[in-house]
């Protein structure tokens, strides 16, 4: 009998726990108080800044983001490197996803770069678990909803209501049912709604400036793994043809011997030129695209409906997030390894 | 004045709508390249490896379309 | 662009923490990852290999039993079959020998009886002639020739008159062997005549036998093929006895 009622115990709690989560969101969306209802997005595109610096470089909330990422990652490569340098073995756990990616990368990289497989590798895989774990991590609880409370100097705020006070560190929400206009400069003390602006509040019509966005909502993150791809695609294509390279771009020999296909074809090989640009271009909003649109659409879905529909887009997230890594890792892979080959020998195949 | 502002801002939100109308072909092309992808491996699942970076590769290009009509959008609401 | 959110400085620090990235997690995660990978997938296919090797071996060595049991079977299946032959041969050779023994033996068993019987008899020809003599000499009272008796009595027995054999005048017989039926053993000359006489109607590739029938009570039966000659005193008697009735 035991043995029968252990999963269905199991999955009574499972339903409960859904269940008591649902009922709480219905009780913060149209019942509970106006604090706790859910706040339609800001649409900002630029980072934006938490306060911090660390010489003089501002730190952006992409920005600690990505070093979240990082360190996330470097525990991983930490413990892989403790790991491996013990034992050959197949490792246990998270450490054993992280190897079966690796592989699963490796074994990619290998099918399509062939004997340039080993410098590729390193490169393409790290824009995939960057991409990949950024996405990941962007998906937790916290990002883009805890920060620091901004005035905003145009369109709409919210009064700040205080949560708790321990010792001289306030914690502070803001309060969807009492939007404030923001005014011009110099004026905002004056307009204060004096009943809702609580006792030693920063601001007056507030605006809460996440510490933590994800990373690939920043335009310069899926901009400069695009740019050092392409730019890492000329260098190999460098190393691996010489100078020879250089004629898949400027086919001289054809404007000279080909007449007037020869022309065509030179034509052609300027457009390659101009093919590499797009190549950033479409590397980067592809990713920058598909992060920003999906965290856009999780926060404007979640303030209309805040129970149930949110959970099965943060599941399509999920998809997503992975599916633009191994697009943005496979699209790397193709165009580093495609570049360490002869571009005539190529069209013979 | 005041009301031209209003008028430019206007009709630059529904030059980025009409930009994002690229997406339609992308859409329609990610679509195709998928299903023949798809066709293409059921009739030769020994070469799904290959046909699956191929299918990829044309899909993201065929997306390339949608991110430059995604770019132009951005670029008129946030620069112009 | 400023709008859009691109600044220099982030842009570098991306292009920083990328390649600072790329560093870390090739020292740390892939170089060890890959190389035990490598190893790894080295192991398999040495594994695969040994086995291939092992099953080939076994295989062989299966292949090898089989083949020596296959030719071990024949040899076997031979040897029997050598040793039936052989012993049925024997066997035969055996029985044929006995066979042999046996039916010279019955043969020699036979001859010899016939031989007694036809001495036995013949010694009674003797004394039934002068037994038949002297009662006839009682009956007519008178005393016959002896000669001619005894040319008489011989021809009773024999059914030979003067040198020519009685049955056979004007019959027509055909065949490869003739048997002859006379009641008392026939003397040497009248087996002679006989012999001659049924030669001269046959032809001279017959065969001609004797055989002593007391039952007949006299004269002859010559048989040739299913043609039979009955020249015999019982036909005669029996003829005579139809005929009283």
């Amino acid at each position: 009998m035991s043995s029968e009622a252990k999963p269905k115990k199991r999955f009574h709690i499972k339903t409960t726990i859904i269940l008591g989560l649902f009922a709480l969101g219905i009780y913060a969306a149209f019942i509970g108080p106006s604090i706790l209802k859910p706040i339609s997005p800001v649409v900002v595109l630029p980072p934006e800044e938490t306060g911090l610096e660390v010489f003089g470089f501002p730190i952006t909330n992409t920005i600690a983001a990505t070093l979240l990422t990082d360190i996330l990652l470097i525990i991983l490569a930490i413990f892989a490197y403790r790991h491996y340098r013990r034992s050959e073995e197949a490792p246990k756990g998270l450490l054993n996803a992280f190897e079966a990616i690796v592989e699963f990368l490796w074994n990619t990289v290998q099918g399509s770069a062939g004997k340039w497989a080993k410098r590729i590798f390193p490169i393409v895989a790290t824009i995939f678990l960057l991409i990949f774990t950024a996405n990941m991590v962007k998906l937790v609880p916290g990002f883009e909803s805890i920060g620091r409370i901004k005035q905003v100097h145009e369109g709409t705020g919210y009064a700040p209501v205080a949560l708790l006070h321990i010792g001289d560190f306030t914690l502070w929400t803001i309060d969807k049912g009492h939007p404030v206009e923001a005014e011009a400069h110099g004026e905002e003390h004056a307009t204060a709604t004096e009943e809702h602006a609580a006792e030693g509040a920063p601001c007056t019509a507030c605006e809460v400036v996440p510490f933590l966005r994800g990373t690939a909502t920043d335009i310069n993150f899926p901009f400069a793994l695009a740019v050092t791809t392409v730019l890492l695609t000329q260098v190999f294509g460098v190393w691996a043809q010489g100078p020879k390279y250089f004629e898949k771009f400027f086919q001289f020999k054809q404007l000279v011997n080909g007449g007037i296909f020869g022309m065509i074809n030179f034509g052609v090989g300027l457009l390659e030129v101009v093919l590499e640009f797009a190549k950033i271009l479409s590397f980067g909003f592809r990713l920058f695209g598909n992060i920003f649109a999906g965290a856009l659409l999780l926060s404007i879905v979640g303030a209309l409906t805040a129970v149930a529909v949110p959970a099965g887009l943060y599941l399509f997230e999920v998809f997503f997030g992975v599916i633009q890594a191994y697009v943005f890792f496979l699209l790397a892979t193709i165009f580093l390894s495609g570049a360490t080959v002869a571009h005539g020998h190529e069209e013979h195949h | 004045m005041e009301f031209n502002q209003f008028f430019v801002d206007g009709l630059k939100l529904l030059g980025a709508g009409i930009a994002m109308l690229g997406a339609i072909g992308a859409g329609a092309g990610v679509g195709i390249a998928a299903s023949g992808g798809v066709q293409a491996m059921g009739r030769n699942p020994d070469a799904a490896p290959i046909i699956q970076t191929n299918m990829i590769l044309g899909m993201a290009f065929a997306e390339a379309v949608a991110i430059y009509a995604l770019a132009v959008a951005l670029i008129i609401i946030f620069v112009g | 662009m400023e709008k859009l959110g691109i600044n220099l400085g982030f842009f570098i620090f991306q292009v920083l923490n990328f390649t600072v990235m790329v560093i870390l997690l090739y020292a740390w995660a892939y170089k060890p990852i890959v190389r035990s990978l490598e190893k790894r997938r080295e192991k398999i296919a040495q594994g695969m290999e040994d086995a291939r090797v092992a099953a080939e071996a076994r295989e062989n060595a299966e292949k090898e039993a089989a083949k020596i049991l296959a030719e071990a079977q024949g040899k076997a299946a031979q040897l029997i079959r050598e040793a039936t032959e052989r012993a049925e041969a024997a066997a035969k050779d055996v029985r044929a020998a006995a066979e042999a023994e046996i039916a010279k033996a019955r043969e020699n068993a036979l001859a010899e009886a016939e031989g007694e019987r036809n001495r036995l008899l013949s010694d009674l020809r003797g004394q039934v002639a002068a037994l038949a003599i002297a009662a006839a000499q009682k009956l007519v009272g008178e005393a016959l020739d002896e000669k001619r008796q005894h040319a008489l009595i011989n021809e009773f027995f024999s059914g030979v008159k003067a040198g020519k054999v009685v049955v056979l005048e004007g019959a027509e017989v055909s065949g490869a062997a003739a048997e002859v039926i006379s009641a008392l053993p026939l003397t040497k000359d009248e087996q002679e005549a006989v012999k001659k006489d049924v030669l001269a109607k046959m032809g001279k590739q017959a065969t001609v036998s004797f055989r002593v029938d007391p039952s007949i009570l006299g004269g002859l039966v010559i048989k040739v093929g299913d043609k039979v000659l009955d020249g015999s005193v019982a036909a005669q008697l029996e003829g005579l006895r139809q005929s009283l009735k």
